[in-house]
Protein backbone atom coordinates (compact mmCIF):
# COMPACT_ATOMS: atom_id res chain seq x y z
CA UNK A 1 0.00 0.00 0.00
CA UNK A 2 2.82 1.87 0.97
CA UNK A 3 4.39 1.78 -2.82
CA UNK A 4 1.01 2.05 -4.14
CA UNK A 5 1.04 5.88 -1.95
CA UNK A 6 4.00 7.15 -2.90
CA UNK A 7 2.96 6.30 -6.91
CA UNK A 8 -0.60 7.52 -6.74
CA UNK A 9 -1.31 8.34 -10.35
CA UNK A 10 -1.03 4.34 -10.92
CA UNK A 11 -4.19 3.57 -8.80
CA UNK A 12 -5.80 6.70 -10.03
CA UNK A 13 -8.56 5.27 -12.22
CA UNK A 14 -8.15 5.74 -16.14
CA UNK A 15 -11.06 8.42 -16.07
CA UNK A 16 -9.88 10.23 -13.34
CA UNK A 17 -6.21 10.18 -14.82
CA UNK A 18 -7.90 11.66 -18.15
CA UNK A 19 -9.41 14.70 -16.26
CA UNK A 20 -6.50 15.14 -13.25
CA UNK A 21 -5.74 19.02 -13.50
CA UNK A 22 -8.53 20.04 -15.75
CA UNK A 23 -10.11 22.95 -15.28
CA UNK A 24 -13.40 23.02 -15.72
CA UNK A 25 -14.44 26.04 -14.01
CA UNK A 26 -14.70 29.49 -15.89
CA UNK A 27 -14.75 33.47 -14.58
CA UNK A 28 -16.60 36.64 -15.74
CA UNK A 29 -14.58 38.58 -19.09
CA UNK A 30 -11.52 41.06 -17.19
CA UNK A 31 -12.41 39.41 -14.18
CA UNK A 32 -8.49 39.34 -12.76
CA UNK A 33 -8.07 42.78 -14.26
CA UNK A 34 -10.27 44.53 -11.80
CA UNK A 35 -9.84 41.98 -9.08
CA UNK A 36 -7.05 44.00 -7.21
CA UNK A 37 -8.25 47.62 -6.82
CA UNK A 38 -11.50 45.19 -5.76
CA UNK A 39 -9.93 43.57 -2.88
CA UNK A 40 -7.59 46.42 -1.74
CA UNK A 41 -10.83 48.63 -1.67
CA UNK A 42 -12.70 46.16 0.13
CA UNK A 43 -9.59 46.08 2.43
CA UNK A 44 -9.78 49.35 3.06
CA UNK A 45 -13.18 49.76 3.77
CA UNK A 46 -13.18 47.32 6.27
CA UNK A 47 -10.38 48.63 8.17
CA UNK A 48 -11.90 52.02 8.19
CA UNK A 49 -15.48 50.38 9.55
CA UNK A 50 -13.68 48.75 12.10
CA UNK A 51 -11.49 51.40 13.37
CA UNK A 52 -14.92 53.99 12.95
CA UNK A 53 -16.70 50.99 15.06
CA UNK A 54 -13.70 50.88 18.15
CA UNK A 55 -14.01 54.22 18.01
CA UNK A 56 -17.66 55.41 18.45
CA UNK A 57 -17.77 55.01 22.15
CA UNK A 58 -14.52 55.68 24.55
CA UNK A 59 -13.46 52.63 26.46
CA UNK A 60 -15.40 51.05 29.04
CA UNK A 61 -18.32 53.67 28.27
CA UNK A 62 -21.27 51.21 28.35
CA UNK A 63 -19.88 49.18 31.50
CA UNK A 64 -19.70 52.65 33.67
CA UNK A 65 -22.51 54.33 32.01
CA UNK A 66 -25.05 53.75 34.38
CA UNK A 67 -22.90 54.85 37.23
CA UNK A 68 -22.07 58.04 35.34
CA UNK A 69 -25.96 58.40 34.66
CA UNK A 70 -27.03 58.64 38.12
CA UNK A 71 -23.96 60.89 39.46
CA UNK A 72 -24.67 62.96 36.32
CA UNK A 73 -28.36 63.07 38.28
CA UNK A 74 -27.28 63.72 41.58
CA UNK A 75 -24.95 66.76 40.78
CA UNK A 76 -27.66 68.44 38.31
CA UNK A 77 -30.54 67.42 41.89
CA UNK A 78 -27.97 69.35 44.10
CA UNK A 79 -27.45 72.40 41.30
CA UNK A 80 -30.78 72.71 40.96
CA UNK A 81 -31.83 72.60 45.08
CA UNK A 82 -29.08 75.09 45.70
CA UNK A 83 -30.04 77.24 42.68
CA UNK A 84 -33.24 77.48 44.42
CA UNK A 85 -32.35 78.10 47.96
CA UNK A 86 -29.79 80.32 47.10
CA UNK A 87 -31.67 82.71 45.11
CA UNK A 88 -34.66 83.23 47.18
CA UNK A 89 -36.43 86.48 48.02
CA UNK A 90 -38.84 87.87 50.62
CA UNK A 91 -42.27 87.33 50.50
CA UNK A 92 -44.06 89.56 48.75
CA UNK A 93 -40.87 91.47 47.46
CA UNK A 94 -41.54 91.84 43.96
CA UNK A 95 -45.02 93.42 45.02
CA UNK A 96 -43.34 96.06 47.17
CA UNK A 97 -40.55 96.56 44.99
CA UNK A 98 -41.96 99.58 42.58
CA UNK A 99 -42.82 101.45 45.82
CA UNK A 100 -39.83 101.18 47.78
CA UNK A 101 -37.83 102.32 44.48
CA UNK A 102 -39.99 105.38 44.32
CA UNK B 1 4.33 43.42 -14.32
CA UNK B 2 7.32 41.62 -12.58
CA UNK B 3 6.37 39.73 -9.42
CA UNK B 4 7.74 40.90 -6.35
CA UNK B 5 9.68 38.34 -4.14
CA UNK B 6 7.95 37.41 -1.11
CA UNK B 7 10.16 39.01 1.35
CA UNK B 8 10.84 42.14 -0.33
CA UNK B 9 6.91 42.85 -0.19
CA UNK B 10 6.52 41.88 3.63
CA UNK B 11 9.62 44.47 3.48
CA UNK B 12 7.29 46.99 1.85
CA UNK B 13 4.42 46.04 4.29
CA UNK B 14 6.29 46.87 7.54
CA UNK B 15 6.98 49.80 6.45
CA UNK B 16 4.85 52.65 7.33
CA UNK B 17 4.78 54.65 3.69
CA UNK B 18 5.00 51.55 1.69
CA UNK B 19 2.28 49.24 3.62
CA UNK B 20 0.20 49.94 0.55
CA UNK B 21 2.28 49.05 -2.23
CA UNK B 22 3.22 46.03 -0.39
CA UNK B 23 -0.25 45.45 0.16
CA UNK B 24 -0.95 45.56 -3.83
CA UNK B 25 2.18 43.53 -4.35
CA UNK B 26 0.44 40.68 -2.58
CA UNK B 27 -2.90 40.38 -4.37
CA UNK B 28 -1.44 40.92 -7.36
CA UNK B 29 0.98 37.67 -6.74
CA UNK B 30 -1.48 36.09 -5.01
CA UNK B 31 -5.05 36.54 -5.76
CA UNK B 32 -5.22 34.27 -9.42
CA UNK B 33 -3.82 31.42 -7.55
CA UNK B 34 -5.98 31.94 -3.90
CA UNK B 35 -9.47 32.33 -6.44
CA UNK B 36 -8.48 28.86 -7.82
CA UNK B 37 -7.99 27.57 -4.45
CA UNK B 38 -11.55 28.97 -3.21
CA UNK B 39 -13.23 28.79 -6.45
CA UNK B 40 -12.37 24.58 -6.90
CA UNK B 41 -14.20 24.46 -3.28
CA UNK B 42 -17.02 26.49 -3.30
CA UNK B 43 -17.62 25.67 -7.14
CA UNK B 44 -19.83 28.81 -7.65
CA UNK B 45 -17.87 32.33 -8.71
CA UNK B 46 -19.58 34.40 -6.70
CA UNK B 47 -19.16 32.76 -3.83
CA UNK B 48 -15.40 32.18 -4.46
CA UNK B 49 -15.18 36.00 -5.56
CA UNK B 50 -17.18 36.69 -1.58
CA UNK B 51 -14.81 34.41 0.29
CA UNK B 52 -11.61 35.95 -1.29
CA UNK B 53 -12.59 39.12 -0.44
CA UNK B 54 -12.99 37.67 2.81
CA UNK B 55 -9.43 35.97 2.94
CA UNK B 56 -7.89 39.58 1.62
CA UNK B 57 -9.67 41.43 4.27
CA UNK B 58 -8.43 38.80 7.20
CA UNK B 59 -5.13 39.01 5.50
CA UNK B 60 -4.62 42.95 5.59
CA UNK B 61 -6.11 43.44 9.11
CA UNK B 62 -3.28 40.97 10.49
CA UNK B 63 -0.59 41.03 7.82
CA UNK B 64 1.21 43.19 10.52
CA UNK B 65 1.29 40.07 12.91
CA UNK B 66 2.78 38.02 10.70
CA UNK B 67 5.80 36.32 12.83
CA UNK B 68 7.11 34.53 9.69
CA UNK B 69 6.95 30.98 11.08
CA UNK B 70 5.89 29.76 7.85
CA UNK B 71 5.95 30.93 4.36
CA UNK B 72 3.93 33.79 3.25
CA UNK B 73 2.47 31.45 0.69
CA UNK B 74 1.59 28.79 3.37
CA UNK B 75 0.18 31.61 5.57
CA UNK B 76 -2.10 32.85 2.63
CA UNK B 77 -3.49 29.38 1.88
CA UNK B 78 -3.96 28.62 5.54
CA UNK B 79 -6.10 31.82 5.55
CA UNK B 80 -7.80 30.69 2.32
CA UNK B 81 -8.61 27.09 3.43
CA UNK B 82 -10.02 28.20 6.42
CA UNK B 83 -12.41 31.30 5.28
CA UNK B 84 -13.53 28.23 2.61
CA UNK B 85 -14.09 25.34 5.40
CA UNK B 86 -15.77 28.19 7.36
CA UNK B 87 -18.03 29.25 4.47
CA UNK B 88 -19.01 25.89 3.70
CA UNK B 89 -19.95 25.25 6.96
CA UNK B 90 -22.19 28.23 7.47
CA UNK B 91 -23.58 27.69 4.21
CA UNK B 92 -24.91 23.76 5.01
CA UNK B 93 -25.81 24.02 1.56
CA UNK B 94 -22.29 22.28 0.24
CA UNK B 95 -22.50 19.51 2.60
CA UNK B 96 -24.60 15.89 2.53
CA UNK B 97 -23.87 12.57 3.50
CA UNK B 98 -24.98 10.23 1.30
CA UNK B 99 -23.95 9.86 -2.55
CA UNK B 100 -28.25 9.88 -2.71
CA UNK B 101 -28.36 13.32 -1.06
CA UNK B 102 -25.91 15.04 -3.58
CA UNK B 103 -27.95 14.36 -6.65
CA UNK B 104 -30.20 16.95 -5.99
CA UNK B 105 -28.10 19.08 -4.15
CA UNK B 106 -28.57 22.74 -5.78
CA UNK B 107 -24.41 23.19 -5.74
CA UNK B 108 -24.03 20.78 -7.88
CA UNK B 109 -27.27 20.99 -9.78
CA UNK B 110 -26.93 24.62 -10.55
CA UNK B 111 -23.42 24.02 -11.91
CA UNK B 112 -25.56 22.14 -15.15
CA UNK B 113 -26.90 25.70 -15.73
CA UNK B 114 -24.06 27.53 -15.01
CA UNK B 115 -22.63 29.62 -17.62
CA UNK B 116 -19.68 29.88 -15.53
CA UNK B 117 -18.82 26.35 -15.40
CA UNK B 118 -17.65 24.41 -18.74
CA UNK B 119 -17.27 20.77 -17.72
CA UNK B 120 -18.43 17.62 -19.44
CA UNK B 121 -20.79 14.92 -17.99
CA UNK B 122 -17.97 12.87 -16.26
CA UNK B 123 -16.34 16.24 -14.68
CA UNK B 124 -20.21 16.55 -13.43
CA UNK B 125 -20.35 13.50 -11.89
CA UNK B 126 -16.39 14.10 -10.42
CA UNK B 127 -18.09 17.23 -8.77
CA UNK B 128 -20.90 15.02 -7.43
CA UNK B 129 -18.56 12.23 -6.04
CA UNK B 130 -16.21 14.94 -4.21
CA UNK B 131 -19.38 16.47 -2.34
CA UNK B 132 -19.98 13.16 -0.82
CA UNK B 133 -16.61 13.60 0.57
CA UNK B 134 -15.85 15.26 4.05
CA UNK B 135 -14.66 18.61 4.07
CA UNK B 136 -11.18 18.17 4.67
CA UNK B 137 -10.68 15.58 2.44
CA UNK B 138 -12.36 17.47 -0.20
CA UNK B 139 -9.74 19.95 0.18
CA UNK B 140 -6.94 17.43 0.33
CA UNK B 141 -8.32 15.28 -2.79
CA UNK B 142 -8.73 18.67 -4.70
CA UNK B 143 -5.11 20.53 -3.83
CA UNK B 144 -3.28 17.12 -4.79
CA UNK B 145 -6.14 15.92 -8.11
CA UNK B 146 -6.12 19.51 -9.49
CA UNK B 147 -3.55 22.23 -8.03
CA UNK B 148 -0.74 19.06 -7.98
CA UNK B 149 -0.04 21.01 -4.52
CA UNK B 150 3.13 19.05 -2.48
CA UNK B 151 1.77 17.04 0.29
CA UNK B 152 4.37 18.89 2.17
CA UNK B 153 2.64 21.64 1.43
CA UNK B 154 -0.96 20.86 2.11
CA UNK B 155 0.56 19.66 5.58
CA UNK B 156 1.83 22.73 6.69
CA UNK B 157 -1.91 24.56 5.15
CA UNK B 158 -3.76 21.72 7.17
CA UNK B 159 -1.56 21.53 10.29
CA UNK B 160 -1.60 17.61 9.45
CA UNK B 161 1.03 14.50 9.13
CA UNK B 162 1.92 14.07 5.06
CA UNK B 163 1.28 10.30 5.43
CA UNK B 164 -2.43 11.50 6.96
CA UNK B 165 -2.56 13.80 3.96
CA UNK B 166 -1.38 10.65 1.69
CA UNK B 167 -3.96 8.08 2.74
CA UNK B 168 -6.50 10.51 2.88
CA UNK B 169 -6.08 11.21 -0.80
CA UNK B 170 -6.03 7.56 -1.13
CA UNK B 171 -9.44 7.08 0.52
CA UNK B 172 -10.84 10.00 -1.68
CA UNK B 173 -9.93 8.36 -4.91
CA UNK B 174 -11.75 5.01 -3.39
CA UNK B 175 -14.78 6.30 -2.20
CA UNK B 176 -14.60 8.79 -6.23
CA UNK B 177 -14.06 4.83 -7.62
CA UNK B 178 -17.29 3.12 -5.95
CA UNK B 179 -19.10 6.57 -6.96
CA UNK B 180 -18.10 6.25 -10.17
CA UNK B 181 -18.62 2.07 -10.32
CA UNK B 182 -22.08 2.47 -9.22
CA UNK B 183 -23.00 4.82 -11.69
CA UNK B 184 -21.34 3.12 -14.33
CA UNK B 185 -19.06 5.10 -15.55
CA UNK B 186 -15.95 2.59 -14.91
Amino acid sequence: MEQNINNEDDYLPEILQKYKGKNPFLVPENYFQHLSDQLIAEANVATLIQNTSEQAVPQNYFESFYDNLNTTILIDDIKSSAKDEDFKVPENYFDSLSQIAY
Amino acid sequence: MKQAEDQQILDWISSKDQKEKGFRSLVEKYKEKLYWHVRRMVLNHDDADDVLQNTFIKVYKSIDHFEGKSSLYTWLYKIATNETLTYLDKNKKYSYDTMEDSEDHPAIKNLKTDPLYDGDEIQFHLERAIGTLPDKQKVVFKMRYYEETPYREIAQILDTSEGALKASYHHAIKKIEEYFKTKELL
